[in-house]
């Protein structure tokens, strides 16, 4: 059970900033999936989704629902957490998606619950396409002033949907659906990349996006010169619509680094999973991820700096 | 300290009895019976004809002190029961900051807690705001949904579900409703919700008002009182009975517990401690400075209380 008072006034952002600890990148097609196979289950999950998409005109396809992947976010993150060190488990895990789930009628915060030793608060951020994991790394920020010891964002996304309101990126010809984690600590320790900033906007066109990014920057906290910075930019935004701003007038113009193609919320964080994966001194400078979402003209910016010397 | 700078309720206009649920892929007549003899479940309201948007805004319009502030609002936070509700195309909470002129609000829903995400929405709402350091700023919580589908209409043996909202503008500080504390409690245990087994079924009867109890014992200690001097009890509607053998194990009077909407409204997903607010206020059930208790539990299983100062 969690127990808290309210927030106050006043009680600003923690000394310490959530500090990123540990980032895993996970890709799950059709082998291993956990298909529903109770009939009746089956059956009432058809009903909804096909009465869920009824009153917006959008067709269901039971030919799409059948041969789509059918990862089901629980399954998702029961395979994500099995990956997770025991050391490193989370007491508050909030979970971000886009799209709606296949299997809309289980519990996935109890779930969650039941995979990791002690039961963490578990809630899940959605209705914000792109943007919904910036909205979940906020709230980590925000909870941090808790008493959270180590929160976990876990992005999901399934990229085989029973419908089709919009073409969805994916990794070559096979659509894989994907979670990344991106695991905080938030103790007073020194360890990790911390979180330094986030910056969101509404109603910005795809030619504001440049312009916007510009205004966003001046707003970033500045960082130590000569700092090497790494823009992540997610899958609907370009090197054009990147200024120059973006990388500071302290820092080092650092390596533009595009999200590989998942659909919708995890691009840009698969890119930061995928860090290690960089030369040491982008690992070590800032990291900026940044993201639009089309549809709504939201904008987001996230800003990691170094791991404290 | 996290506040309810107002709230308001709307209540689609057509009432429907609970049998209007009752079919193949529905209630059952049995149940239904059960519901209205024992449950005090009658009537529900729904809107047929309008959307998710639509039934969300009609709360947010009664909003009183939200014209002249639409520019303070930073977040908009819909507490869902359901995860997927809508096809991302839809867009619901850009379309209600568009008509409400919420330009500066980044809106989103929070899920998982099923129908007690209301009480999870105000927490976060508040901590959002203190982090920002903003003491003028809102945040503006809106929770209600549609009965689209069987399984969105009952739940067996339990209650029948109606299209109510409510909208809640939260604010750090203020002379109004002040959040004094704040218990939630996750078992997992039931987290296959509607589809669970008899067995599990019959556990989650037996542990309900256990775990409800502690939840709300809880967080009454942690707001530094006693059940005995929590005023009102704000429920969820999802029928009387649950209350009244609550109350019987917490020694609690059933009288303090506000149940008028049971019968008229059914239950209202995430909605119901809230409408029920506006109800208490309207018909002179809290004084200033009384405390009441907000309590939700959702399948799968959360079980949440949230105390306040009137």
């Amino acid at each position: 059970m969690h127990v808290i008072t309210p927030a106050r006034s006043g009680q600003q952002l923690p000394l310490a900033a959530p500090r990123l600890v540990w980032a895993r990148h996970l890709v799950v097609g059709q082998e291993g999936r956990s298909v529903v196979r109770d009939e009746d289950f089956r059956r009432t999950m058809v009903r909804y989704l096909a009465d869920m998409l009824s009153p917006y005109g959008v067709p269901f396809s039971f030919a799409r629902f059948e041969s789509g992947n059918q990862n089901a976010y629980a399954f998702l993150a029961e395979r994500f957490l099995a990956g997770l060190p025991a050391s490193l488990a989370p007491d508050l895990v909030v979970i971000a998606h886009a799209t709606a789930d296949c299997e809309p009628g289980r519990s996935l915060a109890g779930y969650v619950t039941t995979l990791l030793p002690a039961p963490p608060l578990c809630f899940a951020v959605s209705d914000q396409d792109e943007l919904s994991p910036f909205s979940s790394l906020n709230a980590i920020r925000a909870l941090a002033a808790t008493g959270w010891q180590r929160a976990l964002v876990l992005v999901m996304d399934q990229s085989t949907l029973p419908y089709v309101t919009r073409p969805v990126p994916t990794l070559g010809a096979d659509p894989a659906d994907h979670a990344v984690g991106l695991l905080f600590s938030m103790d007073s320790g020194r360890t990790g990349r911390p979180l330094v900033a986030l910056w969101q906007r509404r109603g910005v066109p795809p030619h504001g996006i440049r312009q916007a990014l510009a205004e966003a920057a001046v707003t970033l906290p500045a960082c130590a010169p000569a700092t090497l910075v790494t823009v992540l930019a997610g899958c609907h935004i370009g090197a054009g619509d990147l200024p120059p701003e973006l990388w500071g007038p302290g820092a080092e113009g650092g390596p533009l680094v595009p999200a590989p193609a998942a659909p919708s919320c995890a691009a840009a964080w698969a890119g930061l999973a995928g860090l290690a994966g960089l030369p040491a001194s982008a690992h070590s400078g800032r990291v900026i991820v940044t993201e639009y979402a089309p549809a709504l003209g939201g904008l987001a910016v996230a800003v990691f700096d170094p791991v404290p010397g | 300290m996290t506040a309810l700078d107002a709230v308001s309720a709307y209540l689609p206009a057509t009432s429907v009895p609970i049998e209007a649920v009752v079919g193949e892929d529905g209630l059952s007549a049995a149940d239904a019976r059960v519901f209205r003899r024992f449950y005090g479940l009658d009537r529900v309201r729904w809107e047929d004809g309008a959307g998710l948007a639509e039934i969300l805004l009609a709360a947010a319009r009664k909003l009183t002190t939200l014209p002249g502030r639409e520019h303070l609002v930073r977040y908009v936070i819909a507490a869902r029961t359901l995860h997927s509700v809508v096809p991302e195309s839809a867009h619901v909470l850009d379309e209600v900051c568009r008509q409400l002129g919420l330009v500066n609000a980044s809106s989103f829903a929070v899920t998982q807690h099923a129908c007690a995400s209301g009480l999870l929405a105000v927490d976060l709402a508040g901590r959002l705001l203190a982090a920002d350091g903003d003491d003028d700023a809102l945040a503006l919580i809106l929770a209600g949904e549609k009965a689209f589908t069987p399984s969105a209409q009952f739940i067996p043996a339990t209650t029948v579900m109606g299209e109510g909202t409510m909208a809640a503008l939260v604010r750090l500080g203020g002379s109004t409703d002040r959040m004094l504390s704040y218990a939630t409690c996750t078992r997992g245990e039931f987290s296959t919700g509607l589809f669970t087994t008899p067995e599990l079924a019959a556990r989650f009867q037996q542990e309900y008002p256990l775990v409800l109890g502690e939840v709300m014992q809880a967080a009454v200690a942690k707001a530094g009182l006693e059940l005995p001097a929590i005023d009102l009890l704000l429920p969820h509607n999802v029928n009387r009975m649950s209350w009244v053998r609550l109350c019987q194990q917490l020694d609690y009077p059933l009288d303090r517990v506000y149940l008028d909407n049971v019968p008229v409204t059914g239950h209202c997903f995430c909605a119901d401690p809230f409408i029920n607010l506006t109800s208490a206020v309207d018909s002179g059930r809290l004084a200033r400075g009384d405390h009441y208790l907000m309590v939700a539990v959702g399948l799968g299983s959360t079980f949440s209380a949230m105390v306040f100062e009137h």
